[in-house]
């Protein structure tokens, strides 16, 4: 279960990000909709885990949601996704997982680099 | 002009005039980021100070106000572009600097994806799906 979000603002602005979202293209895979946990949490402003599918150009992958929305993207290799991670606005936190130790190792030795390159915005996974 | 990118809803221009009899002059700033992102921040003209970093997206004409002017700032814009936006207003928690906030409304942006019209109209290239 997820929690209440702050208040109906909040959880409106949200609900408007899924909507453009779905208007951009974006195929969404779980959840999307405002939940009513029924009881006395009835019309509390509770949102179910909601995750889309897409491109980083859309909306809902470039903005802060503050919500309980993720939004995935694919990337055919390692260049690819710190293109993909780098082409931001708003740069935050970043990591990578992966099962390869070389690519974490890559990854932790040439990451200052692109900091120092782009003056702060890393992207976000 | 036939198409606007920026509108109200009737009960957000209800709120813009009775703001104005406080504040006079009000304008729009979209934030984007953080604290209060992704949101239309209302503010009295001059309080908020654009740039050459921001643009003027609208001036929203509402009967018996002063134009009011919405801007974002312009490497926003250029995810935003192919959007319409209607400035609607919800119950709100009552914080934020944005000058609605205390009477416990809060602005919100409704977007839809721009007509084929309207994106010719802008003079943009329809975007062509990945």
């Amino acid at each position: 279960m997820i929690g209440a979000q702050s208040s109906n603002d909040q959880l409106e602005k949200i609900l408007s990000y899924i909507d453009i979202g779905k208007q951009e293209g974006a195929k969404l895979l779980i959840g999307g909709e405002r939940s009513d946990l029924g009881g006395e949490l009835s019309g509390g402003f509770y949102m179910q885990p909601t995750v889309f599918e897409g491109n980083n150009s859309m909306r809902i992958f470039q903005e802060e949601i503050f919500g309980s929305v993720l939004s995935l993207t694919s990337f055919k290799d390692y260049d690819e996704a710190i293109d993909i991670a780098n082409d931001t606005l708003y740069g935050l936190g970043a990591g990578v997982w992966s099962r390869s130790a070389d690519t974490l190792d890559h990854y932790q030795q040439t990451k200052n680099l692109l900091v120092s390159y782009a003056e702060g915005p890393m992207g976000f996974f | 002009m036939p198409y606007a990118r920026v509108e109200v809803t009737g009960d957000a221009a209800e709120m813009l005039r009775h703001l104005s009899t406080t504040y006079g002059r009000l304008m729009f700033h979209q934030s984007g980021g953080c604290c209060d992102g992704s949101s239309p921040m209302c503010f009295p003209v001059g309080m908020f100070i654009t740039s050459s970093a921001d643009i003027l997206l609208q001036t929203i004409e509402i009967e018996g106000l002063d134009p009011i002017e919405f801007y974002m700032s312009a490497s926003q814009f250029e995810y935003w572009k192919y959007t319409h936006l209607t400035i609607d207003i919800v119950p709100g928690r009552g914080s934020g600097f944005s000058i609605e906030a205390p009477e416990g409304k809060r602005f919100l942006i409704r977007s839809r994806m721009l007509t084929d019209e309207e994106i010719e109209y802008f003079g943009l290239f329809k975007k062509v799906p990945l």
